[in-house]
């Protein structure tokens, strides 16, 4: 079976949203495109070799025309940022698969395209089935006095609830950080979240 | 108007990109989709060499003369090797099938399904011989596929599918007809519905399940730990 890869025509091996000026015309020509393009596919061929220089190079020199492709899906400035980790991580899980003797490009977007579709996808069915608990129920005002107090409410959680509550909440980690800690994805991180602000809302009598 | 400044990675961003950085070890490149083929196929070919050394059907020589049972044969191994072809690309992010590709193995799919349904059919056979012939077939086609079809699942897990389920049908396509086209070579019987239930369906039924195996199971490499 003949396949290619995704959009690997001449244009295409190019960022998908190239910087333009305000007349509308490409800032960097062609050739500089090309280059830039070939510059990342050498940094990734390093970078599987083990060259972390390079490999740091090519993750700071993507991160902001993934960031600009991805706010084409994601409007929430802190969603975004999600993503975005979500989508370096997964790159960085993938970067094995990538074959130096085609363009870089198609493979990375195809990838960011993957973790903003799955991310689009587990919002709507995360909000088809829960009411997000948007701020953390105060402990110990209003509750009644039978009621444990917070640090009791979160000994009795599910450690992995717990562990996700203490992450984003008491040492103030992003959702992204967190879910790399525990090397599930940032979907999965939420929900133990989210689970877990019910679970401690039953508890404190919220 | 697109706002098309440059957006700045916040400071979580960079502090990751630096983790990433220096977690960025050596990996072992995956092969290319045509050599995995390649290997899947040897392995296929030494399944197919297991069943040829516990024996054919005696009149294997003279159907292959047979133009529509070779067309049979030929329609399901080059469906098969579509699909396997299809499946390895699967695990790299990026490659987009050409629609004439799935057309052509859609085709020759269509193609095998018509011409067992071009099959004569016994109607003096009872439902418990229909059953008892039957499940025997049934019962080899999965054993055939058992080992093609892990072994194009784990070649789908040492990727990055991002199509998980669809890569698990592919794979369970695969291997499956390839064990039709090996039961073919065994099975003596050409009879329509014999052929449509007992060596159809579980390729049907494989497909299916493999999705469900893919979505379950292939998906999760974006979450497996670091190399």
């Amino acid at each position: 079976m003949r396949g290619g890869l995704q959009g690997a025509g001449p244009r295409q091996l190019l960022d998908p949203l190239r910087p333009v000026t305000s007349d509308g015309a490409p800032r960097m020509d062609e050739e500089s495109l090309r280059a830039r393009s070939v510059q990342r596919t050498r940094w990734m061929e390093c970078a599987q070799r083990g060259d972390r220089e390079a490999y740091g190079a090519l993750l700071t020199d993507v991160a902001s025309p993934l960031l600009r492709f991805l706010r084409r899906w994601i409007a929430d400035p802190h969603e975004l940022e999600d993503v975005h980790q979500d989508t370096l991580m997964a790159l960085h899980r993938a970067r094995h698969t990538y074959d130096p003797s085609r363009p870089f490009e198609p493979w990375l977007f195809a990838i960011a395209r993957h973790v903003a579709v799955d991310h689009l996808r587990r919002r709507a069915s995360r909000t088809s089935r829960e009411v997000l608990v948007e701020a953390l129920p105060e402990p110990g005002t209003d509750t009644d006095p039978g009621s444990p107090r917070l640090e009791e409410a979160l000994e009795r959680l599910p450690p992995a609830q717990r562990e996700a509550f203490e992450m984003l909440q008491l040492e103030g980690m992003s959702v992204a950080a967190a879910a790399a800690r525990v090397g599930i994805t940032t979907g999965a991180l939420k929900v133990r979240a989210h689970r877990a602000y019910k679970a401690l809302r039953t508890l404190l009598g919220g | 108007m697109a706002d098309t400044t440059s957006p700045v990675p916040t400071a979580s961003t960079r502090a990751l990109i630096k983790r990433l950085q220096d977690d960025g070890v050596p990996v072992r490149r995956l092969w290319a989709p045509w050599a995995r083929l390649g290997l899947w196929l040897i392995f296929v070919a030494m399944v197919g060499g297991a069943v040829g050394l516990s024996g054919v059907r005696p009149d294997l020589g003279a159907r292959l003369r047979d133009p529509v049972y070779l067309l049979e044969i030929i329609a399901l191994a080059l469906a098969s090797m579509l699909m396997a072809a299809r499946t390895f690309q699967e695990a790299v992010p990026g490659y987009v099938a050409r629609w004439a590709a799935w057309g052509l193995a859609l085709g020759l799919v269509l193609l095998t399904v018509v011409l067992w349904f071009s099959q004569p059919m016994h109607g003096q056979v009872t439902v418990t011989q229909f059953i008892a012939t039957g499940v025997g077939c049934a019962e080899r086609t999965v054993l055939l596929a058992a080992l093609p079809w892990c072994a194009l699942l784990i070649g789908v897990r040492l990727g990055a599918p991002l199509a998980p389920a669809r890569a698990g049908a592919l794979a369970g396509g695969a291997a499956f007809l390839m064990a039709a086209l090996l039961m073919r070579l065994v099975c003596p019987l050409h009879e329509r519905l014999h052929l449509l239930v007992w060596h159809g369906l579980p390729v049907a039924g494989g497909a299916a399940l493999s999705a469900v195996i893919g979505l379950v199971w292939l998906r999760r490499w974006r979450v497996r730990l670091p190399h």
